[in-house]
C-alpha cells in the first residue's frame, strides 16, 4: 500500500516537473518587449502555415467624396497581396469618419478588435491589451521599407515602433507671389531650404496699406501645447512678437481664403495642400498677375521648423481568446503591404503624401509632374519635425478663437491667460 | 301577395335618394365626413386660399421619408407632377406653378398635413409642404383655366378631381420633390444648426454635390447637415466647429 502511494506521489512530481518544463519551453519562444513600465509577449518566431487558411478582419475608413472609389482600391490592394498569400482571406469594414474611432474604442473593451486598423487623420492610442507592436516584427524582416523618418519618429511609444505608418497630410503655407515680391521674399529659396518667422515679420513692414502679412492658421498645434503648458516659456514672448509685428484683418480666420483670393494677404498659413488643389479646380484663382506658392511652414529663429501632420496608421491587434501567433504574423504581412502599396491613387485626391518613400515618389510624380526628385513638401518633411496634429475638440477649438482674438486685440495678454486656465 | 309594383318601386327608389341625401347634409353639416377638420384647424397658404386640415404629421405617426415607396416629382419646366410608386410612374398631371416673381420652392420637401374645402362632389384638395419660408402646398382650384401655367403664389395647382385622386393615393410624410432653377440668393456668413432658408437649401445641394451627404435638401440645418460639416471639416482639415463659415462656403463652391 505504501509503494502504491509512493508511486502516486513519484507520478504526480514527475507531471509537474514535465508541466513546468514545457511551459517554461513554450513562453521561451516568446520575446518581452517593454514599452515603459509594461511588458508585452510577442512570439516573433512564428511563421505563417501555407496549408492552413487565415481570415483576417480588416476595419478602415470609408471615403465615399473620393471619385477613385474606395472601397475598389481597397479590393484591388488586397487581390495583390493575395497574389503572395493566397490563403489570406480579407473581410472588410469601412466605417464612418466621425464615429471609427468610437467603434474601435468599443471593440477594444469587448475584447474583439479587428486585427486590423487603419486610421484616418490620428493616431489612436495604444492598447496594452491587445495591440502588437510592429517594431520588433519590422526589424526582423530582411528587407525593410524606408518610410520618412520624421514620420517613423511619431509611431514610436517609449522607443518601442508601434504602428506602420501609411500616409500624412501637411499643414503648409500658400505665398501670394507677388506680395512676395514686393515684400523682397525669395519664395524659391523658401521652397528649397525652408525659411522662418522672421522674414514673415520683416516682409510684414513693407506691405502696402489694406495688405497683412498672414491669414489663415498660423499657430501650429505643437505651438499652441506648449503655449498652454508653460504660463512664462518663450512661445509666450514669441506670441507677443507675432502680435506686435503683424497686423491682421478681422476675419483673417474665418475669411482666410477670401482674403487671400483678393490678393490683400502675403501668407496663408496652416492649411492643407488639398484646399489650394481645391481653389485651383473651382477656377477662384482668377488673378493673372500673382501665383499661389506652397511653402513649408517657418521655424521660429533657429530651431528646426515643426510640420504639423495628420497622420493615417495601421495598427495590428490580437484576440482576447487568442487565435494563434501565426494569424497575428499575418495580419503583419498584411499591414505591412498595405503601408508601402504603390498605387497612391486615393492619396493624390486627398493631397496625403504615402509614408514610404517609393510610394511617395509616385505621388509626387503624379501629382507634380517631377521624375526623380520630390516635390518641396517632400523636401520640407525630411527637413522638419513632424508634430501630430491634434484632435479638435470642443476646448481646442475655443482655445484656437481665443488665441485669434489675442491677435486680433481684442483679448488682453491678462485675460488670454486667465481664459487659459479657465480652458484647461 | 303579390310583387312590388312599378309606382312602389318608383316610390322606393325616390325614399332612398332622399334618405342618403338627408345622410349626407347632414354630416356635411356636422362636419364628419372624412374630410372635416381637425377641431377647427385652418390654415391659409401662399396662394390665399383657406383650407381646413385634417391629418397633420406629428413624429409617431409620420411616414419616414426613407421607409415611404412613394415619391412626387414636380417638373418646373414642364409643368408636370409624376407620382411615382416603387421607383415606377404611376399618375403624371399637368400642373399650375409660380409666377416668376413668386415661384414654386424647389427643394425636397414631404407632405406634413392634408386637408381641404369640403364641398359636394369635388372640393378642393390641401397637401401641405414642409418648406420653411412660407405655407406651401398642392391644391386644387376653382380657375381649372389656370393650369398648364406659371400662374400662382408659389403653390402647385391642380384640377380638382386629379387633386382628390392624388389625395387619396398618398400619405402624409411622403417626398415631395421639385425640380427646378436654384434660387440665387447670398448665403449668411455663418450657417449653422436650427437655421433654415434658402441659403441652407443651397449649402445642403453644394453639400451633395461634393460627396458629403446631408440627406434631403429641405431647406433645414439640422443633425444631418451638422455630421455632413463635420466630415467637409475633417476631409479639408478645417477646425471641427460644425458651422459654415467663409471658408467652407468657398470651398464647396457655395461662394
Amino acid at each position: 500500500m505504501w509503494g502504491k502511494r509512493a508511486g502516486f506521489i513519484s507520478l504526480l512530481c514527475v507531471l509537474f516537473v514535465m508541466g513546468f518544463y514545457l511551459s517554461f519551453l513554450y513562453f521561451q519562444q516568446f520575446q518581452r518587449i517593454k514599452i515603459g513600465e509594461r511588458e508585452i509577449r510577442i512570439n516573433l518566431n512564428s511563421k505563417i502555415n501555407p496549408q492552413k487558411v487565415y481570415h483576417l478582419r480588416l476595419w478602415d475608413y470609408d471615403w465615399p467624396f473620393l471619385k477613385c472609389g474606395y472601397r475598389n482600391y481597397l479590393l484591388g490592394a488586397i487581390a495583390e497581396f493575395q497574389k503572395t498569400y493566397p490563403n489570406i482571406k480579407v473581410e472588410i469594414r469601412l466605417l464612418d469618419l466621425l464615429t471609427g474611432s468610437q467603434e474601435l474604442n468599443k471593440s477594444l473593451r469587448a475584447g474583439r478588435p479587428p486585427d486590423l486598423y487603419c486610421s484616418a487623420f490620428n493616431l489612436p492610442e495604444f492598447n496594452f491589451g491587445y495591440q502588437i507592436p510592429v517594431g520588433p516584427f519590422a526589424d526582423r524582416a530582411s528587407a525593410q521599407p524606408a518610410y520618412f523618418a520624421a514620420l517613423s519618429r511619431l509611431l514610436a511609444v517609449e522607443g518601442v515602433r508601434c504602428y506602420f505608418p501609411r500616409w500624412a497630410r501637411l499643414k503648409i503655407w500658400v505665398g501670394n507671389s507677388a506680395l512676395a515680391e514686393l515684400a523682397g521674399l525669395d519664395m524659391q529659396h523658401f521652397r528649397e531650404e525652408g525659411w522662418n518667422w522672421d522674414a514673415l515679420l520683416k516682409a510684414g513692414l513693407k506691405l502696402p496699406k489694406g495688405c497683412y502679412p498672414v491669414v489663415g492658421n498660423p499657430l501650429p498645434d505643437s505651438f499652441i501645447d506648449r503655449l498652454i503648458s508653460r504660463e512664462d516659456g518663450p512661445e509666450w514672448r514669441a506670441l507677443k512678437r507675432l502680435k506686435e509685428g503683424c497686423r491682421f484683418p478681422a476675419g483673417f480666420s474665418s475669411d482666410m481664403i477670401g482674403n487671400f483670393m483678393a490678393g490683400r494677404a502675403l501668407f496663408l498659413a496652416g492649411v492643407q495642400p488639398i484646399i489650394v488643389a481645391k481653389l485651383r479646380r473651382l477656377q477662384l484663382w482668377g488673378r493673372a498677375d500673382w501665383e499661389a506658392v506652397c511653402l513649408p511652414a517657418p521655424g521660429w529663429g533657429a530651431a528646426k521648423p515643426v510640420t504639423t501632420v495628420e497622420l493615417s496608421v495601421i495598427s495590428v491587434y490580437r484576440q482576447k481568446f487568442h487565435c494563434g501567433n501565426d494569424r497575428v504574423m499575418a495580419a503583419m504581412k498584411l499591414a505591412e503591404f498595405l503601408s508601402v502599396y504603390p498605387v497612391t491613387t486615393p492619396w493624390e485626391e486627398l493631397m496625403a503624401v504615402p509614408a514610404a518613400r517609393k510610394a511617395a515618389l509616385i505621388w509626387s510624380r503624379n501629382i507634380f509632374g517631377v521624375t526623380g526628385d520630390v516635390s518641396p513638401l517632400l523636401k520640407a518633411l525630411d527637413r522638419s519635425d513632424a508634430a501630430v496634429r491634434v484632435e479638435d475638440g470642443k476646448s481646442r477649438v475655443a482655445l484656437t478663437s481665443l488665441l485669434h482674438n489675442y491677435l486680433l486685440g481684442k483679448v488682453s495678454p491678462r485675460q488670454l491667460k486667465d481664459e487659459i486656465r479657465a480652458i484647461k | 301577395m303579390g310583387g312590388v309594383t312599378k309606382v312602389e318601386r318608383g316610390w322606393l327608389i325616390i325614399g332612398l335618394i332622399c334618405c342618403l341625401s338627408g345622410v349626407n347634409f347632414g354630416l356635411a353639416c356636422t362636419g364628419r365626413t372624412s374630410g372635416s377638420a381637425l377641431a377647427g384647424e385652418e390654415i391659409i397658404c401662399k396662394d390665399g386660399d383657406k383650407f381646413g386640415i385634417i391629418e397633420r404629421d406629428t413624429v409617431e405617426t409620420a411616414i419616414q421619408t426613407q421607409d415611404c415607396s412613394d415619391l412626387i416629382v414636380i417638373e418646373k419646366r414642364y409643368l408636370r407632377l409624376t407620382l411615382y410608386r416603387d421607383r415606377e410612374p404611376l399618375k403624371v398631371y399637368t400642373v399650375a406653378i409660380g409666377k416668376p416673381e413668386t415661384p414654386s420652392p424647389v427643394g425636397e420637401w414631404r407632405i406634413i398635413h392634408k386637408g381641404g374645402k369640403w364641398g359636394g362632389g369635388f372640393g378642393e384638395r390641401w397637401l401641405g409642404l414642409n418648406v420653411p419660408w412660407g405655407i406651401y402646398g398642392i391644391h386644387g382650384t376653382n380657375k381649372p383655366g389656370s393650369i398648364g401655367r406659371m400662374s400662382s403664389h408659389g403653390c402647385i395647382r391642380m384640377q380638382n378631381r386629379q387633386v382628390t385622386e392624388l389625395y387619396n393615393l398618398v400619405q402624409v410624410g411622403t417626398p415631395v420633390h421639385i425640380l427646378g432653377d436654384l434660387p440665387q440668393v447670398t448665403p449668411r456668413k455663418i450657417l449653422q444648426r436650427n437655421n433654415s432658408g434658402q441659403d441652407v437649401l443651397l449649402l445642403q445641394i453644394a453639400l451633395r454635390r461634393n460627396g458629403f451627404d446631408c440627406g434631403p435638401a429641405d431647406a433645414r440645418f439640422g443633425a444631418v447637415v451638422e455630421q455632413a460639416v463635420f466630415k467637409l471639416q475633417k476631409f479639408y482639415g478645417l477646425p471641427l466647429t460644425g458651422k459654415v463659415s467663409l471658408t467652407e462656403q468657398y470651398l464647396t463652391g457655395l461662394r
